[in-house]
């Protein structure tokens, strides 16, 4: 017991030693906090109006969504509670010690779980806190009670996080791929998504084993407060009791208990405490090296005299800058496409696309001709959330690969300019996704057919995707290329992309929808099959053009701010950037032409600011009369 | 070719002062550069190889201002870091074509030659299409000396290239290395100093960043003709006494017990028998001096 203690108190100071679990607080407590505070942000505050936001029900349905969206999250902590030993190569000096299995998997387990109950009650101080927001909509915040907190947290988070965190340290433990773990929260992620997308579609009207089999409980919370009017949501608990609705809500969280109990049992017993056992691969690829190298040894032995090596020519000219050029793009690209997790990614955006485009032809639930403007929005719209994923992950990857790898010695020391290779980066990243946005069209077409209809515009399709949508991703490769630039560490730069790309929303949603200030955001627009997207054009020309100037920019300091060498604090390297200022001059007197021109402005303001000439109209119409 | 080093100085944010106005020139051939680890070999290894700039001082590579004109440094250059790693999934035989597109080497029919060329001698030939992830420390070090010699450098860096390599390797690596010609300069950084006696006309101790000697290895083996005494002791306090009244440069363990070198001009007595000094004995007094100079009498 002793021992357990002792890793369980290791695994809990080295957490909150790590800034990443302050992280998850605070990313909970803004959420939940914007929930009470912005009536526009959250789901309660955007249905109906009268439902307190501090209220039991309002409570027990964020801590859901919170479970649901917080999966990678938790997989984060649990999954990495064993596997850290693993990366580390601790293990060897940890198994040689004597150590029960109890008290390593059970400390290890613990930890992690105060971990991430700790994280999650961001939940409960956020909305608490929110309540006291002077500008926030005081006649949707009830009187605040601890239990109306305290409640929903324990019997939805808590519960969700024993056997959610349950199953990802079971695959963890077991498999000692972080990959896999990542791929079983995305994987868990997204057929629950498709899922409940099917359940609905389907129309059911069963309401007791749909819920009680909802992992996630979105279909179960749905089932027990169907029929409940406003002051029941206001004032009832879901309550584990038998009576409530059949006790859909009591077997249900019975039913994962028991599920999170059993794979914590099945580590406990599969889980094998023995170096060898847990290293049975490297093992059998030792061996395999060992083997090898004896057949080298027995090999010919070669002459310990040194040949001459041959004389060659080495060019240096603009054909080699491009030959440098396409050489390093080939080789970013290919370890794109050499990457597990990039092809896990495109599984789930074809079936993401797939299912969206099944329903493309359905409109308020009649079914028409799924036409192509119809279509090209079904499978975009899936595909949009990857499509950021990828140029966010990848932008990073490559920036960071020389450092990851250690190979920044041999690769800075080369004979290439830093915008070569700056470049050939952009390109790699830019080529997946024009490429996933072929995917993207030809599932649409693929869709398309399977519905029978068979006129596709392919011109539309292009335009969409390849004029619309594809500089709003490359004006997000840029950004993500010039954050990962300026910050000192990959998941920094991860976080603060992260952080614009879910700002930008709720920004607009409280009012500052001027898009010229929103980071890669085109003014909303609409296509039509009769005049195509007629007024936008120049709006979306003008907003395009301004983004792609702006990631120019940016993209030009960050071939300033490269990194090279051993030195790369920010300091270092900004002082190599300000000798390389001046250059930049002509560049900033263009940009600085585009931005002044007052016709993007007028076109790009906000609708509301347009209802203003929208009103006078008619009052000068009817002053000429 | 010529490495003129003047007055290089380097401290670090974190206080540590890598390199204290050092100098030196290295001209044609081998040159062998020794030290303790953290000695700032390193540190001048990456300075020359245009990867990090010194607070003071200027290096000079026939008329080339090393820290301003880093790109055309980089063409006729060789560097071999210390550590490095690899891609995953890519294979010794792409990462060696990409290198060398990379250093001009246009001519596909050259490249090819080269390369093929550089993997017999490293003897990577029958490997060369596995990933350089799977290679093993002394795969991944031939191949890390492979791509160094891509290009026919004039200005080769290597620095610690040996470690690693087995006794068999080591030897075809420092042939490989002498038979680079006399037409350009190798610096070579290492704690072996057997591999400096083996290859170098020319070295120089470092230590503390600080430049302690610099010649060729046999006149400084000359100069300690004589001068060295050697002892076996048998307990640790012996050994103690001695320390503080001769001035001891080494102790060696041989079969359990202490084999005690010591410098002086004439025999300390009791028990001393002179031995042939060899370039372990120049390094280690050396470093004893320096020592000595900086504990406050």
């Amino acid at each position: 017991m002793a021992l357990f203690w002792e890793f369980f108190t290791f695994e809990l100071t080295y957490r909150f030693k790590s800034l990443s679990t302050y992280m998850y607080f605070l990313l909970w407590l803004a959420f939940s906090f914007l929930c009470v505070a912005s009536e526009s942000f959250g789901p309660i505050g955007n249905s109906n109006g009268k439902v307190l936001l501090n209220s039991p029900y309002a409570n027990t349905f964020n801590d859901f969504g919170a479970a649901l969206f917080g999966i990678i999250v938790i997989a984060a902590i649990f999954g990495t509670a064993i596997l850290r030993d693993f990366q580390r190569d601790t293990y060897q000096i940890l198994f040689t010690q004597p150590i029960s299995k109890f008290s390593y998997l059970g400390g290890r387990w613990a930890g992690s779980f105060v971990t991430t109950v700790f994280a999650f009650s961001g939940m409960m101080l956020g909305t608490f806190i929110g309540t006291f927001a002077p500008w926030a909509d005081h006649a949707r915040i009830g009187p605040n009670h601890l239990w109306a907190y305290l409640q929903p947290f324990l019997s939805v988070l808590v519960v969700q996080i024993f056997f959610i965190g349950s199953a990802f340290f079971v695959v963890s433990a077991l498999t000692r791929k972080i990959f896999v773990v990542y791929l079983q929260g995305v994987a868990l992620f997204m057929f629950y998504v498709i899922g409940i997308t099917v359940f609905f579609a389907t129309r059911s009207l069963e309401h007791f084993w749909s819920g009680i089999f909802d992992p996630v409980g979105l279909v179960l919370l749905n089932d027990v407060t169907r029929y409940w009017t406003v002051i029941e949501k206001n004032r009832l608990f879901v309550t584990w009791s038998p009576t409530l609705v059949n006790g859909v809500f009591l077997y249900n969280r019975l039913f994962w208990l028991g599920l999170g109990v059993l794979s914590l049992v099945s580590v406990w017993t599969l889980f094998p405490m023995s170096v060898e056992a847990l290293t049975a691969r490297s093992q059998g690829r030792r061996a395999a090296r060992a083997k090898e190298q004896e057949l080298a040894e027995a090999a010919p032995v070669r002459s310990v005299v040194a040949a001459h090596l041959p004389r060659v020519r080495q060019v240096f000219s603009p054909g080699t800058t491009f030959a440098q050029y396409l050489s390093l793009s080939r080789l970013r690209l290919r370890s794109i496409f050499r990457d597990v997790v990039f092809w896990a990614i495109v599984v789930l955006l074809l079936a993401f696309g797939i299912n969206n485009g099944y329903f493309a032809g359905r409109i308020a639930g009649i079914d028409v001709w799924p036409v192509t403007y119809l279509m090209v929005q079904a499978v975009e719209g899936s595909a949009l959330l990857f499509l950021f994923i990828i140029a966010g992950l990848y932008a990073a990857e490559l920036l960071w690969r020389e450092r990851d790898t250690h190979f920044d010695g041999i690769h800075d020391a080369l004979p290439m300019g830093e915008s070569i290779d700056w470049l050939s980066r952009l390109t790699a990243v830019a080529v997946v996704e024009v490429v996933l946005l072929a995917f993207a069209m030809l599932i649409g077409i693929v869709m398309q057919t399977a519905a029978g209809y068979h006129h596709y515009e392919i011109t539309q399709y292009l335009k969409e995707l390849y004029v619309v949508t594809f500089p709003q991703v490359l004006t997000f490769i840029f950004l993500a290329l010039f954050v990962q630039t300026v910050v000192s560490n990959k998941f920094a730069g991860y976080g603060i992309l992260i952080g614009i790309f879910v700002l930008m929303p709720i920004l607009y949603g409280f009012g500052w929808e001027n898009t010229l200030y929103l980071v890669g955001q085109i003014p909303t627009y609409t296509y039509s099959d009769m005049n195509g997207y007629g007024h936008f054009v120049p709006a979306l020309f003008w907003s395009i053009t301004y983004w792609l100037a702006i990631s120019a920019v940016l993209g030009v300091v960050s071939i300033a701010f490269s990194r090279r060498g051993a030195e790369d604090s920010l300091r270092a390297r900004s002082r190599l950037a300000l000798r390389l200022a001046p250059r930049l001059a002509p560049i900033a007197i263009v940009f600085a032409v585009i931005a002044r021109r007052r016709r993007i402005l007028v076109l790009l303001q906000h609708p509301r600011a347009q209802r203003v000439p929208q009103l006078q109209g008619p009052t000068r119409y009817s002053s000429r009369l | 070719m010529a490495l003129t080093i003047t007055g290089l100085s380097k401290t670090y944010p974190n206080g540590v002062k890598a390199l204290k106005n050092l100098s030196l020139s290295i001209g044609n051939g081998m040159f062998g550069l020794v030290g303790p680890n953290g000695a700032g070999k390193s540190s001048l290894m990456r300075t020359v190889a245009t990867l990090q700039d010194p607070d003071s001082g200027s290096i000079d590579l026939d008329g080339i201002d090393v820290l301003r004109k880093k790109d055309e440094v980089r063409r006729i250059l060789g560097y071999l870091p210390q550590e490095f790693g690899v891609y995953p999934k890519i294979s010794a035989l792409d990462m060696l074509r990409h290198i060398a597109v990379m250093k001009g080497i246009t001519s596909s029919s050259e490249r090819k030659e080269t390369i093929d060329a550089l993997l017999q001698q490293t003897n990577l030939w029958d490997v060369r299409k596995k990933a350089l992830s799977t290679f093993s420390g002394g795969m991944k070090q031939r191949f890390g000396i492979a791509q160094a010699l891509l290009g026919n450098p004039r200005l080769i860096i290597v620095d610690e290239p040996t470690a690693g390599l087995d006794p068999a390797e080591r030897n075809r690596f420092l042939n490989l290395l002498s038979s680079l010609g006399s037409d350009r300069t190798v610096i070579l950084s290492t704690h072996i100093v057997d591999d400096v006696r083996q290859l170098c006309p020319r070295m120089a101790i470092i230590a503390q960043g600080e430049l302690l000697l610099e010649g060729a290895p046999a006149d400084t083996l000359a100069a300690l003709k004589g001068k060295i005494w050697s002892k076996v002791v048998a307990t640790d306090d012996e050994l103690r006494t001695l320390e503080t009244e001769v001035h001891v440069i080494s102790t060696h363990l041989v079969g359990g017990q202490h084999e005690v070198r010591v410098y002086a001009d004439a025999s300390p007595g009791n028990g001393f028998a002179p031995v042939d000094s060899d370039l372990e004995d120049v390094y280690f007094l050396n470093l004893s001096q320096q020592v000595k100079q900086q504990r406050p009498n």
